[in-house]
């Protein structure tokens, strides 16, 4: 499976109503899917464990694209500190 | 004053402050049969003030988790020390979360508040680690203006997370609403 693909099924599992929504890399995870705050949380531990990484900081991840982009550069080993002590 | 004078004041006082350090200090009160353990636990408590909640800290010996701004914008939850705080950001931060377990990993328990936004995770924390979730509720023996009250501490029975434990939200509700009415069982029962 692609990591599109195991986002979406990780975020079904977490609420079912996901799965008729629209999918892609600029949907907004908290406008667009309608995920709260401990759905959010309970979406990071998921993802966390499913793919192996770990979410060093306080990310800048807002969208899925940023979650897909995030895990990539977690795997590359690109994960950058900025200056206002952020991630991405 | 004479000397002998001076020495019944100062015995008074003394005696005094150690009645006061009874009075304030929190009596425990567990379910019946059931003794103090050494097993981690994710105590749940209910609303309460600050300086209950430190008082609780203290008494069940437990690392507490609140978000930033209930930390660092209340003098009196400073008081409980920056070992004992595990201070939750939101977000798709999750070091507080892994913080958390693997505090209760090496056998050391954690309380969470109702009223937090942290409260929710909860069931998460108890599903990962498999820790029990204890609610506990804090009363006191007279009402709040009256002289030499006694808090004590109210224990439940522990919950464990229900047969079907998959991470989704709809779980977790229904997880919370679980926890909710065994906090308002126990709030309802006097020492």
């Amino acid at each position: 499976m692609s990591i599109p693909e195991e986002l979406k099924a990780i975020l079904t599992t977490i609420s079912p109503e996901i799965a008729n929504m629209p999918f892609d890399e600029n949907t907004v995870l908290t406008d667009g899917l309608g995920l709260d705050k401990m759905s959010l949380l309970l979406f990071a531990v998921s993802v966390e464990d499913n793919f192996d990484i770990r979410f060093v900081g306080t990310p800048e991840i807002h969208t899925l694209g940023d979650v897909i982009n995030y895990i990539k550069n977690y795997n590359k080993g690109l994960v950058m500190k900025h200056e206002n002590g952020t991630y991405t | 004053m004479s000397k002998e004078g001076r020495g019944t004041r100062e015995l008074g006082n003394k005696l005094f402050r150690l009645y006061l350090r009874a009075v304030n200090c929190p009596k425990i009160h567990r379910p019946d049969g059931e003794t103090a353990d050494n097993k981690p636990k994710i105590y749940v408590c209910g609303e309460i003030s600050a300086r209950e909640k430190v008082s609780l800290a203290g008494a069940l010996k437990c690392s507490v988790i609140l978000s930033r701004n209930e930390y660092l914008g209340c003098t009196v939850m400073r008081t409980i020390g920056t070992r004992k705080v595990i201070v939750a950001d939101g977000g798709f931060n999750t070091e507080w979360i892994h913080e958390a377990l693997r505090r209760l990993k090496h056998g050391e328990s954690v309380m969470i508040f109702a009223e937090s936004a942290e409260y929710d995770c909860a069931a998460l924390m108890s599903l990962l680690s498999g820790a029990q979730i204890v609610p506990i509720a804090a009363q006191y023996s007279r009402s709040k203006y009256k002289p030499f009250r006694r808090h004590n501490i109210m224990v439940g029975a522990p919950i464990l997370p229900s047969g079907n434990s998959v991470m989704s939200a709809e779980w977790v509700n229904s997880e919370i609403r679980r926890i909710d009415t065994a906090i308002s069982e126990i709030k309802g029962v006097r020492p």
